[in-house]
């Protein structure tokens, strides 16, 4: 029984819903009710949880960062950290190391793979294929199980291995010839840089001569000549680098003795200036002939959010506790003013820029020595990998690579055929069809699930606990296990890996973003 | 064509068209061999490509040399696979209860085969295609054999773990390979030789095959000799226990016998009916299975009548007939055309006052239950007075919803709690699907059958079990990562869908909390997540409140899969265009309707492909409660059998590694593949 509408005739209602009938009011209501739930859930749940630790009488605390550990790490550049903190530290440059070896290894050998799949070559394709289907369907925890077990049945080094090689493999893992960097290394490094922003710098002025001049100016051989020679010139010439330290050491005293308000105040500036810019581009953009009146609940929303946020922002920095957990956590006695840690940062980075002369990087072959009864690789010579790395290294690598190589195979497949045909009839050989044509086309498709892939890889390097690989995840249970705090370990895990998520979307964004179509 | 299109008629159509194509004329090996293994425009492109034949040849014989002369070894005892097959599948299940599991997996059977029968599938598979399949398996077997340790010339490294056994050792297994693959090409290539190109016009059934494979699977468990263990270190070849192989031979019929009288029954009923009983009823099983079936519960009348102690009100039957006839009827109500607009209002405002009830009666009267139980009088009143007022009705039915949930924090008993929470649900709902009779006694039954779902879980999950067990849980093994992947699916896919809905919604609180849910679970790896649910969730629950370890994982596997379901229902919602929404608007659906009923079959059928990779990401995924040590097939094959089962078995781990690498990869790859057939089927994922 449905009432047939009544005509209105009262005009003047037509102009203004009222309040509860108003669509924008009652969305907005809805919203800040679910809010003020979500908050409320959210603070039922941390007082239960502090109530809870009261009564178990382990409060939550941070004091494991600063407190002994005393439990020795599988590996890392510091096998016997004197505080949790170190240990967690040991435990996130392993877990790095591992994700950044892996994403370049599972790259390269992900896109041979899609290109092998899609080889003229039946044998080729067929091992490619094969491949695919069979590391994409086993868990990755049954891999890295299996390669341990591969490494560790290969059996102990024995006496009679002693002595210098170039490759070992035992149940003590795998040992290869190496670059192991001595004192120069900073300087060189920094060296290699410069060469990169200079070979880079050389790269755009013939690109730009190429383009007023319209004759070939070979730029990428110039740039690669450029970074080539200061590669092999740098090997020799770095201790000139030295000089920076003289820089190092000038910005540590700045941050040591200029005054900790200065830092705050412009700290805080910056924070309102930002959100200031943000909001006045935002409405710069919007500005129509309409006026502003199009902005819609989101842009509101948006601009708010950004103002709170500069404002959030500069009162942290006036007001931030900044000195007493800063220095609390690094374990020093003397109080820090609050720079963040940049004085000691750069009064490390001085003491490495000190003139040393000498090879930065000495090539060595392992070796086994005999220390004791039992032969193990030796530390100062080569480089040996644990069982728990190659295994976690190796599980990840051809795991990711395998589903790498379906990206790559799928995205080469989606260029349009027209473009290799095109291509082939403007006489271009098949590598160059490939290389000038196809892949630089394909990339931009394949590299937004490629970046979703590096992100699974990152996380995915957290199994390595199921072998006992010391990274963030195993440091961080080993915490939790003496000391009991749950709660501020999972925290760091949290924070941590968001972090790592954060860095490497925003690398794969920003190179997707250069490399789209730019439309009219 | 004069004739009617019968079924048949029209699948050999559909392969006519897909076949129309130009039909290549017949090339010779040398031919294929040409175009496919040295192929080249010019010399060196061919002698290039010669080469990587020959590299990559090498490469696959020895990974075959590698992987058979590890199977086959001497060293290895594969009894210690075969002999602890049972721990490995149900754990310490007793072995007097095994028929628990059978029962089980023989439900399941029913439901697959009589499914088929409903949803008649049609797939057909061409003769050429299975002939040069079975000729491609056969020459690999073939090969296979052959290669075992037969060339030594052709191994490019040793490696110590892989002692390679003398090459002409000729053992039986290696001799029926050779045969078997021997008949299987030579038989195949006869038969394409015979009939030529006229192969490709004929087909049979995609299930005649799968019933074949399955025939043959029963046929060799009869006749198979596994090795099982004799004495300390030696084996010794034994047919497979009848208590083994008689069960999956009656399973077998079963499951045919089922799909006759699935297509008989597809003629009797109504082939509708039938399918939605059959949705009904693979719902219910699951619980069912879990609960009664593999649990076997001790259960009491008197628990179940409220006899002693317990009034009958409060106890299971009173409060299925309080809750079924009291709601029911509200339902009925709130669900007829000319309430729909009040109906809402009313039921949300029920709902909201029912929960403030059973905080009333969950505990003596405070203050905040008098405050509160005003407030929902309050609400009743308002509902009652908010005719023709949707947008009040939305408010007050958010306002009900969060009620509803907010009784979890308030002590009452567990089963009233989840009763009003389910209550406010379905009367939220109720008025936007009511309309005519049926659909009214759809509700109801809905309804009736939530009321009846949520009452038997507790009933069946607080009772005792009669089983006697020697672990901890009578699940384990790989009924444990079954259950594991079958839950968190089925758990996260509406938390998943909710979380796409608020985060492409135009609201940007919601949008915004979605998003960081989404963005904060996904930035963390799953194993962390497993971590917090085993060792951290007891910090958030309040005192004496305690869920057993498996539903605390499940829990952590259904926060983290829900997040990966959302970001690809999200992107089938980002497909539908706008006219969809505005078509959905002009015939006058509310925004619940139309998502429901037009926007969300098609966002789910346009992601269809990649939802189902997620759910073999989740089956993979399951393996990772090993390492938080729940005693999945994992964690049995690599740590239990080597080390705890028998001590003739220690040092068995690699291989029990490598056995349970190939058991997941049998279930995953056959499950893609057949994932990708039926894809390809519907054409999904094609919009």
């Amino acid at each position: 029984m449905v009432k047939p509408l009544e005509p209105r005739t009262d005009t003047s209602e037509h102009a203004r819903p009222p309040l509860w009938r108003n669509i924008t009011v009652v969305k907005w209501a809805a919203q800040i009710a679910f809010l003020a739930f979500f908050v409320w859930l959210f603070w039922i749940l941390i007082t239960q949880a502090a109530s809870n630790l009261r009564a178990t009488g382990i409060p939550f605390t941070w004091g494991f960062l600063g407190e002994p550990l005393g439990v020795k790490l599988g590996e890392g550049f510091n096998t016997d950290p004197a505080t949790g903190l170190e240990a967690l530290a040991v435990g996130m440059v392993n877990m790095l190391r591992i994700t950044v070896s892996g994403i370049v290894a599972a790259t390269i050998l992900g896109t041979l793979i899609g290109i092998a799949r899609l080889s003229s070559n039946w044998i080729v394709s067929q091992v490619a294929n094969a491949y695919i289907e069979f590391f994409r369907n086993i868990p990755l925890l049954v891999q890295i199980y299996f390669w341990n077990a591969l490494v560790v049945a290969l059996g102990e080094l024995s006496v009679d291995d002693a002595g210098t090689g170039w490759f070992f493999a035992s149940a003590k893992g795998i040992a290869i010839p190496w670059l192991n960097p001595e004192a120069g290394r900073w300087q060189y490094m920094a060296l290699i840089l410069l060469g990169a922003f200079v070979a880079r710098q050389v790269y755009k002025w013939r690109v730009r001569i190429l383009e007023n001049k319209g004759v070939e100016t070979h730029a990428m051989s110039w740039a690669l000549v450029v970074f080539a020679s200061f590669l092999i010139l740098g090997w020799l010439v770095h201790p000139i680098m030295g000089v920076l330290g003289w820089l190092w050491s000038a910005m540590a005293w700045l941050f040591g003795n200029v005054p900790v308000w200065i830092f705050q105040v412009l700290l805080a500036a910056l924070a309102i200036w930002l959100a200031y810019r943000f909001i006045a581009n935002f409405l710069d953009e919007r500005r129509t002939p309409a006026g502003l009146a199009k902005l819609t609940d989101d842009d509101y929303f948006r601009l708010i959010v950004a103002g709170l946020l500069g404002l959030a922002g500069a009162l942290f920095f006036l007001l931030g506790p900044g000195q007493a957990t800063v220095s609390q956590v690094l374990g020093r006695t003397r109080t820090f003013q609050m720079n963040w840690g940049l004085e000691p940062l750069f009064e490390f980075l001085a003491s490495k820029f000190d003139f040393s002369g000498g090879a930065p990087l000495d090539f060595s072959r392992p070796e086994v020595v005999v220390p004791t009864r039992f032969a193990q690789y030796s530390t100062e010579v080569g480089k040996a990998f644990t069982p728990a790395f190659v295994a976690v290294w190796v599980g990840v690598t051809l795991y990711t690579a395998a589903f790498i190589g379906e990206i790559v195979r799928a995205g080469i497949m989606a260029v349009h055929r027209g473009q290799t045909e095109a291509a082939n009839a403007v006489g271009l050989k098949r590598g160059q069809v490939l290389r000038l044509v196809v892949l630089p086309q394909a990339f931009r498709i394949v590299l937004p699930p490629l970046g979703s892939q590096y992100l699974n890889l990152a996380k995915n390097t957290s199994l390595g606990i199921a072998v006992a690989y010391a990274d963030i995840v195993q440091v961080g249970q080993t915490i939790y296990n003496q000391e009991g705090q749950t709660l501020a370990v999972f925290l760091i895990w949290m924070a941590f890996y968001s972090f790592v998520s954060l860095i490497l979307s925003g690398i794969v964004n920003y190179y997707n973003r250069k490399m789209q179509l730019v439309e009219r | 064509m004069t004739d009617q299109p019968t079924s048949e008629g029209v699948v050999h159509g559909v392969i006519e068209e897909l076949e129309l194509a130009p039909e290549p004329p017949p090339h010779g090996p040398r031919v294929w061999i040409r175009e496919n293994l040295i192929s080249g425009d010019t010399r060196v492109a061919q002698f290039f490509n010669g080469l990587l034949t020959v590299v990559f040849a090498l490469i696959a014989i020895n990974l075959i040399q590698f992987i058979t002369s590890y199977i086959f070894s001497p060293e290895r005892r594969w009894a210690a696979v075969t002999h602890n097959m049972k721990l490995m599948m149900v754990q310490a299940y007793p072995r007097a209860d095994l028929f628990r599991i059978w029962l089980s997996i023989g439900i399941f059977f029913v439901l697959v085969a009589v499914s088929l029968a409903a949803w008649g599938v049609h797939g057909r598979m061409s003769l050429w295609t299975l002939a040069r399949g079975l000729r491609s398996t056969g020459v690999f077997l073939a090969l296979v054999a052959l290669l075992h340790g037969a060339f030594e010339a052709t191994q490019l490294i040793s490696l110590p773990l892989l002692s390679i056994d003398s090459p002409t050792d000729w053992s039986g297994t290696r001799t029926l390979l050779f045969v078997i693959g021997v008949v299987l090409a030579v038989g195949a290539q006869l038969y394409l030789n015979r009939t030529g190109p006229a192969a490709k016009q004929r087909s049979i059934p995609f299930l005649s095959v799968l019933v074949a494979i399955m025939a043959i699977v029963t046929l060799l468990i009869w006749t198979i000799e596994l090795p099982v263990p004799e004495g300390q270190f030696d084996e010794r070849l034994a047919p497979i226990a009848t208590t083994t192989t008689i069960p999956w031979t009656v399973l077998f019929l079963v499951g045919i016998a089922s799909f006759f009288l699935g297509k008989w029954l597809v003629r009797v009923v109504d082939a509708g009916r039938l399918r939605r009983l059959l949705v009904f009823l693979w719902v219910f099983s699951y619980p069912v299975i879990i609960m009664v079936i593999q649990r076997k519960p001790i259960l009491d009348w008197g628990d179940l009548l409220g006899g002693g102690p317990t009034p009958f009100l409060e106890s299971a039957l009173g409060l299925f007939l309080s809750f079924s006839i009291v709601g029911g009827i509200i339902m009925w109500w709130v669900s007829l055309p000319e309430n729909m607009q009040l109906g809402r209002g009313l039921a949300i405002a029920l709902g909201a006052g029912i929960a403030v009830f059973g905080w009333v009666i969950g505990e003596a009267p405070t203050w905040t239950a008098v405050i509160a139980t005003l407030a929902g009088a309050a609400l009743i009143a308002g509902g009652l007075l908010i005719q023709d007022r949707m947008e009040i009705a939305r408010v007050i039915g958010s306002v009900a919803a969060v009620a509803a949930l907010l009784v979890w924090f308030i002590p009452m008993p567990f089963l009233l709690r989840s009763l009003v929470i389910t209550f406010a649900l379905v009367a939220v709902a109720a008025p936007s699907f009511g309309g005519t009779a049926p659909a009214r006694i759809r509700i109801m039954v809905i309804w009736v059958s939530a009321v009846l779902l949520v009452i038997a879980t507790f009933v069946l999950g607080k009772a005792e079990t009669a089983l006697e067990f020697q672990s901890t849980t009578f699940l384990g093994g790989f009924n444990l990562t079954i259950l594991l992947a079958i839950t968190g699916v089925a758990l996260s896919f509406p938390l998943g869908v909710i979380l796409a809905l608020a985060r492409t919604s135009t609201m940007p609180i919601f949008r915004l909390i979605s998003t960081g849910y989404i963005e904060l679970v996904r930035s963390v790896p799953l194993i962390t997540w497993l971590f917090f649910g085993s060792v951290m969730l007891a910090l958030f629950l309040p005192g004496g409140v305690e869920f057993d370890e498996i539903v605390r994982i499940v829990g952590a596997i259904t926060i983290f899969s829900a997040a990966y379901v959302a970001e690809n229902v999200r992107g089938g919602l980002q497909s539908i265009s706008k006219g969809q929404y505005e078509a959905a608007r002009a015939m006058g659906l509310t925004t619940v309707q139309s998502t429901s009923l037009i926007i969300m079959p098609q966002a789910i059928r346009a992601v269809l492909p990649a939802l189902v990779g997620s759910v073999i990401v989740s089956f993979k995924d399951t393996s990772l409660v090993a390492i938080i040590g729940l005693a999945d097939v994992l964690l049995i094959a690599r740590t239990f059998v080597p080390t705890q089962s028998n001590p003739s078995f220690l040092g068995t781990q690699p291989q029990m590694v490598f056995f349970i690498a190939l058991f997941y990869w049998v279930f995953t790859f056959t499950f893609s593949r057949l994932a990708l057939r039926y894809e390809k089927s519907l054409g999904l994922g094609e919009r």
